[in-house]
């Protein structure tokens, strides 16, 4: 066993009494990480702590919340900032990702926790993010308002994008809440090692977050956990989520990232407009960020049947040039044999079709798959660009039809009258973000993640109307 | 150019293809190659997937969904089998021709003069498959009517199969007859068919111990179940039900795509489940591709590809959709390629239909 991480992946509030806290080892193929967690017994005291904590936090104006958060992504943006340094090096181990794979997400999550980019989505959602700070006047009402955040909230966090956890907490944040965080077991360092820096930078803001993390059939702590908490944010898969939902008592907020499905489309004028080249630049940065192992990425590439031969040829070309210019991950044993299947049954169906291809790279790096046909599937992740013909945009909403349920993120490659209409398509039938090829992956704070807001989400509102203390 | 069905080098290649199974005569690796150059000489498809992925690389299971290769297309279909889509809702097609089907009976036949019956006894044969009649389409309907036509006491050989479910009252009467006469049982059908039959019978109250040299063969294992069972576990259980001995015990591995069956090299447990390794034979058997080069591997895990040289009216190697883990006494088959693996919140579309 190699033990990788040299400080504790668990984040432990300064004012917890350090002799209740049970340690823990985390395994991940060859590799553990050390932390600790409260004992099953210490779970009031915790809730009791974090009270105290809020209470701390509450005083704290929003804006300085603010101030403090970008203060700590300004350092963490530097690629030479050791803890960064560290973290990275940990994700590559556990995730298999390169380095430089992980360094560009963290660099567009880091991004997005900047003073502007946070402002930005508090004014989006709250319209006056000094509602956070008490009543403030609403025209509109003829009165006042003020919003309050849970108390604390917990998070299970799930481990497919490195520095992910950092949006959801600064949400919490932001809204004066305390944080119980279960942290992701494919990426354990990232979420204390950004709350060290925070605490370096605010105590007050770190020491209302406690950071660990327990199996996923240990539910005792779950329970304890849970007990104390006004609001559960759960990500992960449709089962996962489906047995944090089942425990969560009706008054608590609950808020969830299940399964998404996202794909691309691209017409035959976005090509004209653009060229084919530049479109396949595009395409395949969407299917080579993160791996495309990230549920914003795309797991097809629907386009236009009179440009579909010309982009997948290109697409092929600019897989290997994104390759180069960002090395894809070790691929495990199973990933492996899925992905060289899945090659397998693509060049069966390209041989036995008039109109297919597959393009790849020597080894597995890269995938290029050319088809008539959405099904049968030959699989995504690991850089597999699936490009299927379709005969016109009118038929994308039909094709997707069958994933309504699932369907997050679709970069629309249209222009003009067919980009509206089929964005407003899109909207109908589920999609919760319609972005530009080549930005699938490069998500906004201002997003209302997966279609519903997630700062006003967790408040709760009061309103102060027809009493004459209320206005002005 | 194109082969017909009747051409010499055809039937010539049939003739040495029938000899090297029945007698063992003859050398596998020039049948190999004859039987590469037929798949490319008359399929464009198969021509052209083996320029792309290297020639004799196997085509994938999946190719048989939308048809298949078939080498003949002119010559009448005499019979035409469907697979069970466990491995995705979509059911498969295969068509034999009159030679290829006649070359699927000698090998089924044959192997299991060799390796299920090799004493030359006529035990009771019970199949846990329907007879040919209720399923035509059905290729281990086929294989087992075979095996019990040339291996099984006529008297007491049955399909305990019908068509709604197993037939208790026949099996229990087949079985206690045997008991009675001292013959032999051997029971062959699919592997959760044994485990429902046991659970049936140990809720009656039912159990034999069945003549010595009775013996059980299973197949098809766990895929698409949601209820697995060990190897030996499964063992157990047909021990305390029919007082099976040790060593009369055996997997099979068929597939609809396939003429031979694949039989067990040795009883050592290999696979996650304890599956015995499967072996060659002097027709083909399992060999694994290795996931990153699509070489031939002898260790580690790869995908399965088998080569049955007793496939003429399609290419004689099939990538079977199997994970397998090599052996020195051949590949342990532990279980279906899984689909994308989805990591968190992200889905992959195949999850989502099944691996349609």
């Amino acid at each position: 066993m190699n033990t990788v991480a040299e400080q504790s992946v668990s984040w432990i509030p300064s004012w917890v009494d350090g002799g209740s806290l049970v340690p823990f080892t985390l395994r991940s193929g060859d590799h553990e990480w050390r932390g600790a967690r409260p004992g099953e017994l210490d779970w009031p005291a915790v809730a009791e702590g974090l009270r105290v904590a809020q209470e701390a936090l509450r005083d704290i104006p929003v804006r300085r919340i603010v101030e403090a958060v970008d203060a700590v992504a300004e350092l963490w943006a530097k690629r030479d900032f050791p803890p960064r340094q560290r973290v990275v090096r940990d994700a590559a181990v556990v995730t298999g990702m390169s380095e430089e794979t992980i360094n560009r997400s963290l660099d567009g999550e880091l991004g997005t926790l900047r003073a502007e980019s946070l402002l930005a989505a508090l004014e989006r959602e709250l319209g006056d993010p000094e509602v956070l700070d008490g009543f403030r006047p609403d025209a509109r009402l003829g009165g006042s308002t003020r919003a309050i955040g849970p108390r604390t909230v917990l998070t299970v966090f799930s481990g497919n994008a490195p520095g992910l956890p950092a949006r959801t907490l600064v949400r919490a944040l932001l809204v004066k809440s305390t944080m119980i965080a279960k942290i992701p077991a494919r990426e354990p360092a990232f979420t204390a090692a950004f709350l060290r820096t925070l605490h370096e930078v605010e105590p007050v803001l770190a020491d209302a977050v406690l950071a660990t993390y327990w199996d996923r059939d240990d539910d005792a702590t779950m329970a304890a956990a849970l007990e104390h908490a006004d609001a559960v944010i759960a990500y992960g898969g449709d089962e996962a989520c489906a047995a944090i939902r089942a425990k969560v008592a009706p008054h608590q907020v609950y808020e969830e990232h299940a399964h998404k499905l996202s794909f691309g489309v691209v017409s035959e004028d976005y090509v004209a407009r653009h060229g084919v080249a530049e479109v396949a630049r595009r395409i395949a940065v969407d299917c080579s960020d993160l791996d495309q192992q990230a549920c914003l990425s795309p797991q097809v590439y629907l386009v236009e049947a009179g440009q579909a031969r010309a982009v997948a040829e290109q697409v092929a070309v600019a897989m290997r040039l994104a390759a180069d210019d960002c090395p894809p991950g070790v691929i495990d044993a199973e990933g492996a044999t899925v992905l060289q299947h899945r090659r397998l049954v693509a060049e069966w169906r390209a041989a036995s079709t008039t109109s297919g291809e597959v393009w790849s790279s020597d080894g597995l790096e890269w995938t290029v798959v050319l088809d008539d046909a959405l099904l049968p599937l030959s699989g995504a992740g690991n850089r597999v660009a699936r490009i299927v013909a379709i005969p016109g945009l009118a038929a994308v909403v039909e094709v997707m039809r069958p994933y309504a349920r699932h369907l997050q993120n679709v970069a629309l490659g249209a222009v003009g009258e067919e980009f509206r209409r089929t964005a407003e398509d899109l909207a109908r039938l589920g999609v919760s973000r319609v972005t530009a090829p080549g930005e699938m992956t490069r998500v906004s704070m201002a997003w209302r993640h997966d279609g519903q807001p997630r700062i006003s989400g967790l408040v709760r509102w009061c309103d102060v109307e027809q009493h004459p203390e209320a206005v002005g | 150019m194109t082969l017909a069905h009747d051409d010499p080098y055809v039937g010539r290649l049939f003739e040495e293809i029938a000899t090297l199974v029945v007698d063992g005569r003859g050398d596998p690796e020039a049948v190999h190659e004859q039987l590469l150059e037929l798949a490319v000489a008359n399929s464009p498809e198969v021509a052209r997937y083996w320029k792309q992925v290297g020639a004799g690389v196997g085509v994938p299971d999946t190719a048989y969904k939308d048809g298949g290769p078939h080498l003949f297309p002119d010559e009448p279909v005499v019979r035409e089998f469907r697979t069970s889509g466990t491995s995705g809702s979509v059911r498969g097609t295969v068509r034999y021709t009159k030679l290829g089907l006649e070359l699927k009976r000698i090998a089924i036949v044959t192997s299991a003069r060799k390796l299920l019956f090799p004493d030359g006894t006529r035990p009771a044969v019970v199949r846990f498959a329907p007879t040919e009649q209720a399923a035509p389409d059905m290729a281990i309907a086929f294989d087992m009517a075979r095996i019990a036509e040339a291996c099984g006491d006529p008297r007491l050989s049955v399909s305990v199969a019908g068509p709604s479910g197993v037939d208790f009252d026949a099996l229990e009467s087949s079985l206690d007859t045997a008991v009675a006469e001292g013959l032999p049982v051997v029971m062959i059908g699919a592997t959760f068919a044994f485990v429902n039959v046991c659970d049936a019978l140990l809720a009656r109250g039912r159990s034999w111990v069945l003549p010595p040299g009775s013996r059980a063969y299973d197949g098809g294992g766990f895929k698409g179940r949601s209820r697995v069972m060990r190897v030996d576990d499964l063992r157990a259980t047909l021990k305390r039900v029919f007082g099976i001995a040790d060593g009369g015990f055996g997997n099979l591995f068929g597939m609809t795509e396939l003429a031979n069956q694949v039989f067990d090299g040795s009883d050592t447990p290999v696979g996650p489940l304890g599956e015995r390794p499967k072996t060659r034979h002097v027709w083909g058997g399992p060999r694994l591709r290795d996931p990153h080069t699509r070489e031939i591997v002898t260790e580690g895990r790869g995908l399965v590809e088998i080569a049955d040289l007793c496939l003429i009216d399609r290419p004689h190697v099939l990538l079977t959709g199997d994970v397998g883990i090599a052996h020195p006494d051949g590949v342990a088959i532990a279980g279906r390629v899984a689909g994308t693996a989805s990591r968190g919140c992200s889905l992959s579309l195949d999850e989502m239909t099944g691996g349609r």
